[in-house]
């Protein structure tokens, strides 16, 4: 793989997403295809940091921001994006869950974005698992449009991070986003993961061929994921509570672990974005 | 608002307000050790600086500033100016004073800044070392409560430069805590400033116990999560990359070069007091029993 020096400015690509709708796995998939299609070291992803991060935002910027205030966070995120961006390998990726609010992920630091979107109906048992709740009370947090993540950060290895609702994140992204556009359907990259792969690796701008992808995909299927989990003593960004980060990987699972209400109950809140997706 | 304090045992002359600081009470003829000044910061060095957070130049000054709120430059161990437009609370300066520009200060003064608070448990003096969130000022905040006296918090700065042992220099009686916190210890009754505007943290008043004289240090805790509460002592020799892990801060000791001189005062603190590992829940409800046995530990 050629490694080209990022053009002055406007360098990252953003690894955007919902929470559970397969950002860590289109991180895997990249850092395998910049390993030659070879396995993946899950506790140190290096490929697309998380921009709420804290310990990546005080390592890129040298400095303890247990005392900032929100605002004082979001200039330093933008901050720390930058003084990645100068020092990052091709393609520069950042993963962000925030929604684009046209401050964390400014157009001058850009050059393309990638938004990952996964059925909500599928979303929400995944996001329960992981915030250890119900799925009625992740089918709210869902439809919450103030939704704010990691709040009280002291304790939290983020920073706060505002999502909004799911409509909310997806529209704020889709509609409006920073530079080029690439979006990507969990559910195809399940049903079709090389011709997705390569969609992708051509966006990012990388000289990559079908072997190569083919590779890729197979060093990140989830039985893969999940095994090397199991063997290397878990995955670096998986919250406490959960045995395992990589669960299942489905698409569809929702008709059996949703009842019918739950179900309904996504398609009253997020029905005209699911349609304009094709969720519906 | 300008006056003269106590920190570290330094007198202090600053014509900016820092209430956190106790008044300088030493002969009145006493030199001026450091300075605190509200003054302009060089425009070119501003411009070296190019916006990054944190600056250091080829001298060992060291800028720390937030962009468009305020800026922070300590010299030579001997000032520090404080550039702010306006120098209201609004900019938010106040914390980073007494916080990085005294770890500042003590790299230049070829000082320790531990990452630590300070007691002093019985007869011995113990710092509580531990990353940001670990819970250090809230333990310590239990064990003042139960009659220790706090010596420092956040930094605890060390002199291991004298021939009996490891010094402590006690800086001030304030802990810093967040509001839940305050809440949850029950310690709304005791007097307290805001850290910064927009912040729901607050340096309380701690003055029980509190002794401004140098002392030597017995022990330093250092704090993990985990089951427990129970307490490790580590060999000197582990405790030398532990004890480094914990100085203020990593990068800021590379860019002064530094590391070398960080590393011999590890291995010297390391040889010269005891270092334990105290793992225990990040809970509430288990505070007390942490506190005591941190007493039973070091119950003479």
């Amino acid at each position: 793989m050629n490694k080209r020096a990022i053009p002055d400015g406007g360098g990252i690509f953003w690894l955007a997403s919902y929470p559970k709708s397969g950002n860590t796995w289109a991180r895997c998939l990249i850092s395998s295809l910049l390993n030659g299609g070879g396995n993946v070291d899950l506790q140190a992803i290096k490929v697309g940091p998380n921009s709420a991060g804290r310990g990546w935002i005080e390592q890129r910027l040298d400095i303890n921001i247990e005392e900032f205030t929100l605002e004082d966070l979001v200039a330093a995120r933008v901050a720390a994006e930058g003084a990645h961006a100068s020092v990052c390998t091709d393609p520069c990726c950042i993963k962000v869950h925030d929604r684009n609010d046209g401050r964390l992920c400014p157009a001058t630091l850009t050059r393309g974005v990638v938004y990952i979107v996964r059925d909500p109906r599928d979303v929400a048992p995944s996001w329960a698992k992981h915030m250890n709740v119900d799925v009625d009370a992740a089918i709210a947090v869902m439809a919450d449009p103030n939704l704010t993540l990691s709040r009280l950060f002291r304790y939290k290895p983020q920073v706060p991070q505002e999502l909004g609702s799911w409509s909310g994140h997806v529209l704020s992204w889709l509609d409006d986003p920073p530079g080029p556009l690439l979006l990507l359907r969990y559910e195809e990259m399940l049903a079709d993961p090389e011709r997705e792969l390569m969609r992708l690796a051509r966006f990012l701008g990388l000289d990559t061929d079908t072997q190569t992808v083919s590779a890729a995909v197979a060093a990140c299927r989830f039985e893969i994921l999940q095994e090397v989990e199991a063997r290397e003593g878990g995955f670096a960004e998986r919250p406490a509570h959960m045995e395992r980060f990589f669960r299942q990987g489905k698409a569809g699972a929702w008709r059996e672990t949703l009842n019918a209400l739950q179900a309904s109950r996504i398609v009253d809140d997020h029905g005209a974005v699911m349609r304009r997706l094709g969720y519906l | 608002m300008s006056g003269d304090y106590s920190l570290c045992g330094w007198r202090v002359h600053s014509t900016l307000s820092l209430p956190e600081l106790l008044p300088w009470v030493g002969p009145c003829d006493a030199d001026v050790d450091v300075a605190f000044a509200d003054e302009a910061i060089d425009a070119d060095l501003v411009a070296a600086a190019r916006g990054r957070y944190l600056y250091v130049t080829d001298d060992g000054a060291v800028l720390l500033q937030l962009p468009g709120r305020f800026r922070i430059l300590t010299r030579g161990g001997v000032r520090v100016s404080v550039d702010a437009d306006p120098l209201g609370a609004a900019s938010g300066w106040r914390p980073f004073v007494l916080g990085a520009g005294l770890y500042h200060l003590c790299h230049q003064r070829n000082l320790f800044p531990l990452h630590a608070a300070c007691l002093r448990i019985g007869e011995r003096v113990v710092a509580i070392a531990g990353h940001s969130g670990m819970g250090k000022s809230t333990l310590a905040a239990v064990l003042n409560r139960r009659g220790h006296g706090l010596l420092s918090d956040d930094t605890v700065v060390l002199d291991v430069n004298s021939a009996d042992g490891v010094t402590l220099l006690p800086s001030f009686p304030r802990l810093r805590l967040w509001q839940d916190v305050v809440k949850a210890l029950d310690l709304t009754a005791c007097p307290a400033i805001p850290v910064r505007e927009g912040l729901a943290k607050y340096a309380l008043e701690i003055g029980g116990g509190f002794d401004p004289a140098p002392m030597r240090l017995d022990a330093v805790i250092l704090l993990e999560e985990g089951d427990g509460p129970v307490l490790h002592d580590v060999a000197p020799t582990a405790a030398v990359p532990l004890l480094q892990a914990y100085v203020h801060r990593p990068r800021l000791i590379e860019l002064l070069g530094r590391q070398a001189a960080v590393f011999a005062q590890s291995a010297a603190i390391a040889g010269r007091v005891r270092v334990l590992r105290l793992e225990r829940p990040l809970r509430f409800d288990v505070l007390e029993a942490v506190a005591a046995l941190i007493e039973s530990a070091f119950s003479s």
